[in-house]
């Protein structure tokens, strides 16, 4: 590969873009009106122009991408997560264009991508799966589905998958209706009505394993990542390797992590998700066809760069290591930080970042494309940025993270980094008793700590009005005296202390 | 000298009232919602990093300002804060001239060490009143306003609580 074409943006288009700088292949960006100053933009050596800021008009456009890859000459191109990665359609005219496609072959991209479809072929390879059905359609079967498994079920859009589609039943009466819904629902998100059920198993883990796969034979697990902290079935925090996981467990679901991959033909890097319960027992959820989000933790745990190997892969080379070569040392733990208000349902905070600070030291690394001066706008997903630690320890890496998150300083958008720092104070999580519900438990105690920081920060303006004292508005190091500020309130304050006013 | 002034803060959609004593040594008693806390506020001099002690817990706050508010940091809480005038008649921070008798009172304990002036005296703004002997250092209390002295409550050695009239301005 000499030229690689990164179909994304944000962080993990910069994260793509540092392999391949790494690699020596010439890289090229692509980007939409509203990420013209991106720093995934500027970082490549050639910046390509795909269309208004709308995902459909640029970022999920087929054609826009396909022009910029011939345009720039590119004999590569990386999906990213999200977007076209789990596309068998794009997989497919990348190769018809004759562009390697960093990524499984469009053919096992589908077999995955149906997730109904999926799981047969799972089942067929002796891998234990959730309880569930294939598509449904007729209402009676499903109401036979629930009767034996028990409520509550969870109807899935098969064309789902990342937890989109999912709706929760929890009496028979409520079946029939929610199927209908969530097939018109499917139909609009996915473009496929499809659905099946699941048994919804409480309380439960959320482990996958990361595999990566070439094209020689060779299918290695690289261990565990525990996923359980998740708030409507987005991942927060998550961590590797699993305080439930004991050796002898992880051999197992490697084993039939590695079995559902080579059911597949896999090539690349996936992800294979299980359920685990309060028995350790696991259950196989689906697979991801792609690079995830949570990539680092497994980097930082087994010291391997996985979208170098994604590289090595996609050009035909063999992985260059074996199962036996995968030696985990320590933990690592990753905080997902977005442009959400977490005293506010968790909406979406947009503006204008004021950057003043991102974590740094040993053991942390961020993986991210703010910048100061970064508008959040509507049109993308609210990640900002990924703070991932290794520590010696469990313990070392919650104290790692913690003090890595005293050390973002990001103003001008609200951050769910309160929220973190709550939860990694939780001591239910600092004993690693967690499961997918764990995050529902917490929100209300969450809601009362709320209060402290506020106070603070009325304490604080009424001392800077009191001293007369005018943060900048500018850029750091400017004299803050002559500002705006000082000639509002704050400077009245000032003078009417002096004058010698005071309140009876 | 010292006074208590008391600041309306908006915090998002709430607004509270902060009262700040200053001591002696330099630091701060600020009380809000019924709890007082001893408050140092030190810039780190980049015009956005500010040390505030709280009860003798450090921690950064950081702060950008601009025309309509102020927003602060506190430990990953951001919010947008503004300083209002108090509601009604005598807002705080109006220096009103005339405005009917003002009884001003002792900022802090201490002691009276000097009364400069005696009844009927008429004081332009800023004219130093009594000095209040606290914490080893002599305060200037100094008139807010043009005005007679109409009562003196206050003589030399008397030792004063906080709040404790001084003296009453026409």
């Amino acid at each position: 590969m000499k030229k690689l074409l990164v179909a994304n943006r944000g962080e993990i288009a910069l994260r793509v873009l540092r392999a391949c700088r790494e690699e020596g292949i010439a890289t090229v960006a692509v980007y939409s009106e509203a990420d013209r100053d991106a720093l995934h933009v500027r970082y490549a050596d050639e910046a390509y122009l795909i269309g208004p800021a709308p995902s459909s008009e640029s970022y999920l456009s087929i054609p826009n991408l396909l022009d910029a890859a011939r345009t720039s000459g590119a004999d590569a191109v990386h999906p990213g997560y999200g977007f076209l990665s789990e596309n068998a359609g794009f997989a497919q005219a990348c190769a018809n264009a004759g562009l390697v496609f960093v990524g499984p072959p469009p053919a096992a991209i589908s077999l995955l991508g149906d997730k109904a479809m999926a799981r047969r072929a799972m089942k067929q390879a002796g891998i234990p799966l959730v309880p569930g059905t294939d598509r449904v359609t007729d209402p009676e079967a499903a109401l036979a589905f629930g009767a034996e498994a028990g409520y509550p079920v969870l109807v899935k859009a098969a064309g789902g998958g990342g937890g989109r589609g999912i709706r929760v039943v929890a009496t028979p009466d409520e079946l029939a209706g929610a199927l209908q819904q969530a097939s018109q629902e499917a139909l609009q998100a996915f473009g496929d009505a499809g659905v099946y059920l699941e048994k919804y198993l409480l309380p439960v883990r959320h482990v996958e394993i990361q595999i990566m796969a070439d094209s020689h034979g060779t299918v290695v697990g690289l261990g565990e990542r525990e996923c359980s902290i998740q708030r409507r079935h987005q991942k927060i925090i998550e961590e590797a390797p699993s305080v439930a996981v004991s050796p002898e467990l992880r051999g197992r679901m490697i084993a039939a992590a590695v079995a559902a991959a080579r059911a597949a033909d896999y090539r690349g890097a996936g992800t294979v998700e299980f359920l685990l319960d309060r028995d350790s027992r696991f259950y196989f959820l689906e697979v991801n066809t792609r690079l995830q989000v949570e990539h680092p933790v497994t980097e930082l745990l087994t010291g391997r760069d996985l979208v170098r190997d994604q590289l090595r892969v996609a050009a035909g080379q063999p992985l260059g290591y074996t199962q036996d070569d995968v030696s985990p040392r320590g933990w690592a733990l990753e905080c997902r930080i977005t442009a959400e208000d977490p005293h506010n349902s968790f909406l979406p905070s947009l503006g204008r970042v004021r950057l003043a600070q991102l974590p740094s030291g040993p053991g942390v690394r961020v993986d991210s494309s703010l910048y100061d001066g970064l508008e959040v706008s509507p049109y993308y997903d609210s990640l900002l940025a990924k703070v991932i630690v290794w520590g010696e320890d469990r313990a070392q890496a919650i104290a790692r993270m913690r003090r890595a998150l005293d050390e973002f300083v990001l103003l001008g958008v609200k951050t769910n980094i309160p929220f973190h720092r709550y939860l990694l104070d939780h001591q239910d999580f600092q004993a690693g008793a967690i499961s997918t519900s764990f995050l529902e438990g917490v929100m209300e105690d969450f809601g009362k700590a709320a209060t402290a920081n506020r106070d603070l920060a009325a304490i604080t303006a009424a001392v800077l009005a009191h001293s007369g004292l005018s943060p900048a508005s500018a850029a750091p190091g400017q004299a803050s005296a002559d500002g705006p500020a000082a000639r509002s309130a704050w400077a009245t304050a000032y003078r009417m202390r002096n004058s010698g006013y005071w309140k009876v | 000298m010292s006074l208590e002034i008391t600041y309306h803060i908006q915090v998002a959609d709430d607004t509270l009232e902060v009262t700040i004593t200053p001591e002696a040594d330099d630091s701060l008693l600020v009380t809000i919602n019924g709890t007082t806390r001893r408050i140092t506020l030190i810039p780190a001099g980049d015009g956005l990093t500010y040390f505030l002690t709280a009860d003798g817990i450090r921690r950064p706050v950081y702060a950008a300002a601009d025309a309509q508010s102020l927003e602060l940091l506190v430990a990953g809480d951001l919010f947008s804060t503004a300083r209002v005038a108090e509601p009604g008649p005598g807002g705080q921070g109006s220096v009103s001239a005339g405005s009917g008798p003002l009884t001003l009172k002792a900022p802090m304990p201490g002691v009276v060490k000097d009364v400069l002036v005696a009844q009927g005296d008429h004081v332009e703004q800023g004219a130093p009143l009594v000095v209040l002997e606290a914490m080893k250092m002599n305060n200037q209390i100094r008139s807010p306003r043009a005005g007679s002295v109409v009562t003196l409550a206050v003589t030399p050695g008397q030792r004063l609580n906080r709040g404790d009239a001084l003296l009453t301005l026409s």
